[in-house]
């Protein structure tokens, strides 16, 4: 017999005893650490929104969704458009291309067709665009080839397409201020048609000129007009709000944390000169097309924020673990007169914290954990104590978690420490999947970042990479704590005012005094409520602001323009809702152009009431003039000086405040 | 037989396998939970003091004595506190023993101050040296001298031998309110009576109805007796009283700090009541004799200073934001770090490139604060031993751009068991400042001063590190606010208020009444002529104030049509930038005139500049304040009649 095996044999059953003791100690062990699944979220693209008939301005979007792009310049950017005339005019309506028809383009001032739209437009359809144009409408042509050029009146020459780079030029739009000196450094996107030189408008067409060539060119046609632009207006905006992807719509990342599977929001910029950014240019580029038609014809806009308000101030904090600094935040805007919004951990708000954050008014919204700072809230798997296994809670089962906590749906999110999946939209689909309605991911994640990295302060809607909208905003935040300061706050406020009309959304997460701890984020906190006062900012939570969006878009505006009698009257139906910090509520405004044909506004009338002019509130650019209204249907008459009948000018003009 | 001998050989493997599993399981115990070995803290017994400085005073100490006296708190000889006292009225002093001292060195002086350990019995050489000085003008204070010292000097001390004394009945030419408060003082002291005043004694101060500073003039000089022990006093105000056998407390452990206080009157004070006394004893008494210029306590002439102390233990680098902000207010602050706190070394070069002072601090062994270095070998670390100062201060400076830590704080108010404990093992490790004592719940002068004081064994002995109480603690609930004490310091108290504010607090729940309280200190401190900067600056100041050279002479310099004018010759050497001098702004019935900077010769000519000056008061008693250039300086403060 072997010895060895002998003193196994032998020694059996104390091997045996210490094996058993060892599973015991390995079981132990388990159960104070259980092995961990990750969690797995559940997306749903995006889809058409519903249409709109109301309106002066009437946006074409195509019949059916475009194929899934692999590449950014395969993108269907239809949709940009929707969101620049959501952001700038708040009404407006919306058709399919095979729904054109004379009595979908009656009464209609503008119409816009995308590119895409435009590449499909059937014969019959350009007729009756025409038709509508030499009527007196307006038309804006998206990079227009083919049979356009019967309507567009331009030709482009054979060179081989090139990739848009800048504004060159804006004498056309007669762009001064700001806006003359911030256009060029907007960064466009996508091809544009060559074409050759020609004069600005109004000795020639050319609105915009990019790249030195014409990149906005006009053409009057019958009593309409038709407004082409040469470069991809709609990716040029995707690309700056949501970001330009690499090859296989993902982002190619490098250096530390490259191998993790979440990134950054700010890794998305468009140009790294704008992870310090403190123009929206986005916005700008928006403004400078979409004010164009505003001069052959004025157009009123809903205004973006209530009355007339400058802007509006956002402050929120986020708190992945326990909620009482975030309490001791909320508590300052309370006091202050105003609220803010906590996106909390599904995992970490109990009942009397809740409580206690509803007391301070603040907005409660959910913190997506995804194991980024901490463990993601999770789930234990097992019988009775025995639970050695735990899985991770997906993004829709942390929704519902807080939401059973709140006792309500909490429809805004963010995500943890702003990490996204390192992708064009699978965020953003993973978060329509869970039902959630506004984002407030995007935004500067390093202490030297700060501002509009996406072009924007104001909310938009995302598109997935079938280009079709998801519905959800994405409200960008333009100072997180490792940036904020009182000045740099003030500066941004007092932007906002002078010129840019943003939401000027503030992240300062509850850690931020343990984290990257600054005197003057709370300096800045401190102050934020009195200088967005100063600055007649609205001081809003997320779910004001959602709610404010959903009135204003509820809300109808339509105009009829008399150019004989130099009359502009408009139909209101105007939706409100409550506000923290306006005992008034929150009604969208009303935004006038300022001047027509050089002229101002000499009499307004809302219904049998006459309206002093000196009191209307001027925009930061002067190019419109506010007027407050309270909810409800109104009919307001704006009459716009005759320069025949206008005496000789006497005494001085008052001064227009300045952009910063 | 084979059976037999398969079992005994199974046996030893069986033997061998439960071994190894038990040692393997014990192992693993110990892995996770280390044992424990006591901590190696060295500690230093202390140094004894002898300086020879340009300087009006001269502070005689026997150390042998001091040493040799009974080893209890109420009977050690407490003769060294004096030297805290003089420093800190006066700036530069020269401490001799009975041994170094020389005829020279008493005839150069201007105030000969034999302290009760120098003043038991001198031999007849000294005590004709002695009369000299004081026939020749000078001044001789004695504390309760024994022997022919107060028999030639003092009244006959026969009363009593000890007499604990209950309260100060009686502060002369002491002015409203800080004569009433001076009377409010706690005492823990004992006084020599006797049976009878001296003749032609004035009294200065009584407790209990009895007199205890005293002063007879004696020729053209005078002598100051004071019969109560000064010592005690300061010593068990500042540095606290322990419990019987030099501990404070009946555990085993260390103790929290406030069990160091005294008196619980001093729990909440508003009055330094230490600093008090000692200058009514320098300004009020001795200065009325000898007319003592003093350099001033701040720079810049500052009625005061606010010493800002930050504590972190979690913030690492972030922990710097309050020093950020301060910077921005033209301040700096002393920053105190535990070892483990996770400050950078670029976080830490940082702060120190911005003027803030790095200090550590530190983690008490036997507290919960404790932290163990584990020990052993390849991973395998089955002991631990409490991190002791030594240790912690090593690892913090090699983060810091510097070699070393000045400054230091004792983390959540704990103290060693031991009375001087602490004290012993920062002197040993070279620490400074020291910022432990505080009130935790409770603002206020719990130590009766604001000021860094000399830390002294329980052998009497000084040790090389200074206290500076923290007046105004983080989260303080009750006592005095911080505008009241600026207030106070301005309007005679002149005091050092430290400040603790933890970068931290605002970490878990960032409260902004309380940030907007804290901005508010800094207009505050600006408001009431204070500046706000850190413990080694104050240090380093007072190192150089203590450095300098400081002697004076009174003379007359009137003449048939000016009678009675009377010139204080102060030659100064500066160490520093923004020194101020004070001077008496009366000496007998001479009020001040003007100072000048002594005659420089310009072009062939003399010339003396006048100096801008400014009066003020130090609890009360009129001072006259002469701005200084860092250097030499001969200053000529001119006294007239009115």
């Amino acid at each position: 017999m072997n010895p060895r095996e002998t003193v196994l044999r032998a020694l059996r059953w104390d091997i045996a005893a210490l094996a058993i003791m060892g599973l015991v100690a390995l079981g132990y062990s388990a159960l104070q650490a259980p092995s961990v699944s990750l969690a797995e979220d559940a997306s749903r693209e995006g889809g058409r929104p519903p249409d709109r008939s109301e309106g002066d301005i009437l946006l074409l979007v195509p019949d059916s969704p475009a194929a899934e792009a692999l590449h950014f310049d395969e993108l269907d950017c239809t949709y940009a458009w929707f969101n620049a005339l959501w952001q700038e005019h708040g009404s407006f309506a919306t058709a399919l291309t095979r729904s054109l028809s004379p009595e979908v383009l009656a009464g209609r001032s503008l119409v816009i067709v995308p590119r895409r739209v435009a590449e499909v437009m059937p014969s019959t359809g350009i007729a009756a665009l025409a038709d509508f144009v030499r009527r007196g409408g307006q038309l804006m042509l998206e990079r227009p080839t083919g049979e356009w050029s019967s309507l567009s009146g331009f030709r482009p020459t054979d060179a081989r397409p090139r990739r848009a780079q800048s504004i060159t030029s804006a004498e056309g739009i007669e762009a001064h201020g700001p806006m003359r000196r911030h256009l060029p450094k907007v960064p466009l996107s996508g091809p544009i048609i060559p074409a050759p030189a020609a004069a600005a408008y109004p000795q020639g067409p050319v609105l915009i000129e990019v790249d030195g060539q014409p990149g906005v060119v006009s053409r009057d046609l019958g009593e309409g007009r038709v407004i082409s632009t040469l470069f991809d207006v709609g990716c040029s905006l995707v690309a700056m709000q949501q970001g330009r992807p690499d090859d296989g719509m993902s982002w190619v990342r490098r250096g530390p944390g490259s191998d993790t599977p979440l990134m950054p929001t700010s890794g998305r910029v468009v140009d790294p000169r704008m992870l310090k950014n403190k123009v929206p240019y986005a916005d700008l580029l928006e403004r400078a097309i979409l004010g164009i038609p505003s001069r052959r014809r004025p157009l009123p806009k809903l205004w973006a924020y209530p009355g007339t308000s400058a802007g509006a101030l956002v402050l929120t904090h986020s708190t992945p673990d326990n909620m009482r600094a975030a309490l001791g935040l909320s508590d300052w805007s309370r006091r202050s007169g105003g609220a803010s919004t906590i996106f909390v951990a599904s995992d970490r708000a109990d009942d009397a914290q809740v409580a206690l954050a509803k007391e301070t008014g603040a907005d409660l919204g959910l913190l997506w954990m995804r194991g980024v700072g901490r463990d993601a809230p999770s789930r234990s798997i097992g019988v009775g104590a025995l639970r050695p296994f735990a899985q991770e809670l997906s993004l829709e089962e942390q929704r519902a978690a807080l939401d059973a906590r709140l006792g309500s749906g909490g429809r805004a999110a963010r995500a943890e420490r702003a990490r996204f999946d390192n992708d064009f939209s699978l965020t953003f689909e993973k978060m329509n999947a869970a039902r959630l309605v506004l984002d407030h991911s995007l935004g500067p994640s390093g202490p030297d970042e700060s501002g509009y990295l996406f072009g924007t302060g104001f909310p938009f809607y995302p598109v997935d990479q079938r280009g079709l909208p998801l519905p959800l905003v994405e409200l960008p935040f333009l100072l997180h704590e490792g940036s904020l300061t009182r000045d740099l706050l003030e500066d941004y406020l007092g932007n906002s005012a002078a010129y840019f009309h943003q939401v000027v959304a503030v992240s300062l997460p509850a850690y931020t005094m343990r984290t990257s701890p600054s005197a003057g984020a709370l300096l800045a906190l401190k102050d934020a409520h009195e200088l967005a006062r100063e600055e007649r900012h609205w001081v809003a939570t997320v779910r004001e602001l959602m709610d404010f969006l959903s009135a204003r878009r509820r809300s109808v505006l339509t105009s009829r323009w008399s150019p004989a009698d130099r009359r502009l009257t408009i139909s209101l139906n105007l939706v409100g809702v409550k506000s923290a910090s306006l005992p008034q509520g929150a009604t969208p405004g009303l935004a006038i152009p300022r001047t027509w044909r050089g002229q101002e506004i000499e009499r307004l009338t809302v219904g049998e009431r006459e309206v002093a002019v000196s009191t209307l509130m001027t925009t930061g650019p002067s190019t419109d003039q506010l007027l407050a209204l309270p909810p409800g249907r109104h009919t307001v008459s704006v009459y716009y000086a005759n320069p025949e009948a206008l005496p000789e000018p006497k005494g001085e003009v008052a001064p227009r405040k300045k952009s910063r | 037989m084979n059976l037999g001998k398969r079992q005994s050989a199974h046996g030893a493997w069986r033997a061998t396998l439960w071994a190894g599993a038990a040692a393997f399981a014990i192992g693993l115990y110990f892995q996770s939970e280390p044992w424990l070995l006591d901590p190696d803290a060295k500690v230093s017994d202390g140094s004894e003091i002898a300086r020879e400085a340009k300087a009006d005073v001269v502070l005689v100490i026997d150390y042998a004595v001091v040493r040799a006296s009974p080893p209890e708190f109420e009977r050690r000889d407490w003769s060294a506190a004096w030297i805290n006292v003089l420093e800190q009225e006066i700036g530069p002093v020269t401490i001799a023993t009975p041994q170094s001292l020389s005829e020279q060195v008493v005839q150069q002086a201007r105030v000969v101050i034999l302290t009760a350990s120098a003043a038991r019995g001198v031999g007849d050489g000294l005590m004709g040296q002695l009369e000299r000085h004081v026939r020749g003008g000078g001044t001789l204070v004695l504390e309760r001298p024994r022997g022919a010292l107060r028999a030639a000097f003092s009244a006959d001390g026969r009363a009593t031998q000890s007499r604990r004394a209950r309260t100060i009945t009686h502060a002369r030419e002491l002015v409203a309110p800080f004569d009433k408060e001076l009377m409010d003082s706690p005492l823990s002291t004992e006084y020599v009576g006797s049976t009878g005043s001296r003749e032609g004694a004035t009294t200065w101060m009584s407790m209990d109805g009895v007199p205890v500073v005293y002063a007879i003039s004696r020729g053209q000089g005078a002598v100051i007796t004071i019969e109560f022990d000064v010592g005690e006093q300061l010593v068990a105000t500042q540095q606290g009283r322990p419990k019987k056998g030099w501990t404070l407390g009946e555990g085993e452990g260390p103790e929290r700090v406030e069990a160091l206080v005294s008196d619980d009157r001093l729990i909440g004070a508003k009055v330094p009541y230490a600093d008090m006394l000692e200058r009514f004893l320098v300004h009020g008494v001795i200065a009325h004799y000898a007319p003592l210029p003093a350099l001033w306590y701040y720079p810049g002439g500052a009625d005061g200073v606010v010493v800002g102390v930050h504590e972190d233990d979690q913030l690492g680098d972030g922990a710097g934001w309050m020093l950020d902000h301060e910077r921005e207010e033209r301040a700096v602050s002393t920053l105190l770090v535990t070892h483990d706190s996770g400050l950078s070394a670029a976080g830490a070069a940082t702060i120190h490139r911005k003027g803030g002072d790095i200090g550590l601090l530190w983690r008490l062994p036997g507290t919960p604060e404790e932290r163990d270095e584990r020990l052993g070998a390849a991973g395998f670390t089955p002991l631990a031993r409490p991190l002791w100062l030594g240790r912690q201060l090593d690892l913090l400076k090699k983060t810091l751009p510097v070699s070393y830590v000045r400054t230091s704080r004792i983390m959540d108010g704990w103290w060693t068991r031991e009375w001087d404990g602490a004290f012993r093992q920062l002197s040993e490790a070279g620490v400074r400042v020291d910022t432990t004592y505080q009130s935790r719940r409770t603002s206020g002068y719990a130590f009766g001063t604001g000021l860094p004081f000399l830390a002294l064994s329980s052998e009497g002995i000084p040790l090389g590190v200074r206290e500076m109480p923290i007046v105004v603690g983080q989260g303080v609930v009750e006592g005095p606010g911080l505008d009241e004490l600026l207030a106070s310091s301005s309007a005679g108290h002149h005091m050092a208020i430290a400040y603790a504010s933890s970068p931290a607090a605002f970490a878990d729940y960032p409260d902004m009444q309380s940030f907007s309280r804290w901005l508010e200190t800094f207009e505050a401190i600006k408001a009431s002529n204070h500046r706000l900067t850190s413990a080694a600056r104050l240090d380093n100041y007072l190192r150089s104030r203590r450095a300098s050279a400081l002697q004076s002479r009174l003379v007359e310099a009137g003449d048939e049509q000016r009678p009675g004018v009377k010139l204080l010759r102060v030659t100064v050497e500066a160490k520093a930038r923004g020194m101020w001098l004070h001077v008496p702004e009366r000496v007998g019935p001479g009020a001040f005139v003007s100072a000048k900077q002594a005659a420089n010769r310009v072009g062939g000519e003399l010339v003396s500049g006048e100096l801008e000056t400014r009066p003020g008061t130090v609890i009360g008693i009129p001072r006259r304040f002469i701005p200084l250039e860092r250097g030499f300086n001969t200053v000529d403060v001119t006294y007239a009649p009115d």
